[in-house]
């Protein structure tokens, strides 16, 4: 009796979220699934005459123009390639940082990990807008380049493949570093100091304790960098070059330039497809590795 | 070691150097983009506040910022409140679910959103914004509360009880305390992560309803002005209030 109770009152409790959930997330992505299989409005000309898409229509089409079409699939394998690329160099730059910082005393970790999260509590644009101004052909970049004498006349480091790398990378960053700061923090200090005295050398050390009992942290903030290297679309946006398109950007276009709705939900379709392809296999990966452990 | 924590705080340097730099140029006094040296000016703040887009969009911004504390401080609440004290079934997928928003791109939300915000009619309208907000900031507020409520002490309720006060006085003298810390670093969280959100607001936001990272957006995808410099300070101020606050609150819970 008490127990039909409380169930009943934990699901008034859940009530929000499930509300919020359902309104916000599941109906909106269902809703989009569906908007992906109606006949598009076609007429791709900045808002004048034609209708975003055919309500009531069943159609295949906006799929089948993403297969035939080889402008989509380069902006496909663009997108991949890109998250794949500033997923491994975010782990690249995060791991020592992350090992660093894990080496500190309680009061300076939590100080230089306050620097590390504050740019991602500041808005998206006020740091690409800071970074735009760093890399400028006229910026203090430039012109410390030049003092140092390292290049003779201003680099381009934006609106080039470079601006999106060094954008993106800015952006996922903070996230890498927290992961594997989590991860790292959760090895036993005990163990380096077992290994020490069981004759280990430091670069042993490394890598038989620490690198190896952080592989799993190092797993999950590889995909969770991928999955938001994969999402980019501010700094292809703003940073890159029309050559560096991303899905994402292709989308936004797709729906408020082309007026094509049917195509910008499939393209996002695909997108989720694929990250979750990519999720689940890690998760996959990860379930295989403990069993193996286990065992 | 030495070297090594050096070079750390070099990269700690590089990568807030942006922000810092941002707000040093919305000092300058001319039109360049050239932070100021010896003659500082706060031209550009007046030419914000002077312009009714600008004015707007920031208060926007806080309006939506504040309904979005709303709805993710309840519906944290309450599904915290589910989790730990009711034990509810399937709590772990429904945790799962609170998470997936974080994994899905902000574009595909967009895309989702904005057919869906114009066939139920509150596409224009802040309300929706703040909504889709609240699935960024549920995840965060949702954590810091169900911690909270998992580190408190499980006997304090049925002591309660038993020493004789009602289920209500029990969650208002004794839960609600346990958990208001974590509402509140949650609930400032929430404001600043939505104050800060911005690719939501570009598919859902109309030229009646704008966001202050909306009227960002146009600046500066054709020209760099220092406007932009002094409306970045004006959020980066906004949101190191709400962080301080957060992190006071947070403080003083932990003592």
């Amino acid at each position: 009796m008490k127990d039909r109770a409380s169930n009943a009152a934990s699901w008034l409790l859940c009530l929000p979220v499930l509300a919020l959930l359902i309104l916000c997330f599941v109906m909106p992505l269902a809703g989009m699934a569906r908007l992906s299989l109606n006949a598009g409005g076609g007429q791709s000309g900045f808002g004048l005459g034609g209708a975003l898409f055919e309500p009531g229509t069943w159609t295949v089409a906006a799929y089948a123009d993403l297969l035939a079409s080889p402008y989509f699939r380069e902006v496909l394998w663009f997108t991949l390639w890109f998250g794949v690329a500033v997923a491994v160099v975010c782990v690249l730059i995060a791991y020592p940082l992350a090992l660093a910082i894990s080496r500190l005393s309680p009061l300076a970790r939590a100080l230089a990990l306050a620097a590390i999260i504050l740019p991602k509590l500041a808005n998206v644009l006020v740091v690409v807008y800071g970074l735009k101004l760093m890399l400028g052909n006229a910026g203090p970049v430039n012109a410390l380049l030049l003092w140092l004498g390292v290049i003779d006349s201003p680099v381009r480091l934006l609106n080039n493949l470079l601006g999106v790398f060094i954008g993106k990378t800015y952006l996922i960053l903070p996230y890498t570093v927290l992961l594997l700061s989590v991860a790292l923090a959760r090895i036993d200090p005990e163990l380096n100091l077992a290994a020490r005295g069981l004759g280990a050398g430091p670069l042993q050390r490394f890598v038989r304790v620490t690198l190896a009992l952080s592989l799993p942290g190092l797993a999950t903030a590889f995909l969770v960098s991928l999955v938001f290297g994969v999402g980019a679309f501010v700094t292809p946006f703003l940073m890159g070059s029309p050559n560096q398109i991303t899905v994402s950007v292709d989308v936004q276009r797709q729906t408020f330039e082309n007026l094509n709705w049917p195509r910008g939900a499939a393209e996002s379709v695909v997108m989720l497809g694929v990250l979750m392809a990519a999720l689940g296999g890690g998760a996959g990966l990860r379930a295989l590795a403990r069993r193996k452990d286990t065992r | 070691m030495r070297y090594a924590r050096f070079a750390l705080i070099a990269v700690l340097a590089v990568i807030i150097w942006p922000l810092i730099y941002a707000v040093w140029l919305s000092f300058t006094p001319g039109t360049l983009l050239e932070p100021p040296v010896g003659q500082w000016s706060l031209r550009w703040y007046a030419q914000f506040f002077a312009d009714a887009r600008w004015v707007n969009g920031l208060q926007n911004s806080l309006v939506i910022a504040g309904m979005s504390v709303g709805v993710t401080t309840l519906a944290g609440t309450g599904l915290a409140l589910a989790v730990v004290r009711y034990r509810l079934r399937g709590a772990g997928l429904l945790s799962a679910a609170v998470m997936l928003p974080l994994f899905t791109p902000h574009v595909v939300l967009g895309m989702a959103l904005l057919p869906f915000m114009r066939q139920i009619g509150l596409w224009g309208h802040g309300l929706s914004i703040a909504l889709a907000h609240s699935l960024i900031g549920l995840p965060v507020v949702y954590l810091l509360i169900r911690d909270a409520l998992a580190d408190a002490d499980p006997d304090l309720e049925p002591a309660a009880r038993g020493l004789g006060a009602t289920p209500i006085t029990v969650f208002w003298r004794v839960t609600c305390p346990l958990m208001a810390p974590a509402i509140a670093a949650g609930a400032l969280t929430a404001f600043i992560l939505s104050l800060n959100e911005f690719v939501i607001a570009l598919f859902l936001a109309t030229p009646s309803i704008e966001t202050l990272p909306k009227v960002i957006w146009p600046n500066l995808r054709y020209t760099l002005t220092p406007i932009v410099a002094a409306a970045s300070a004006i959020s980066l101020a906004v949101t190191l209030v709400g962080l301080g606050g957060a992190a006071l609150i947070w403080r003083g819970w932990r003592r």
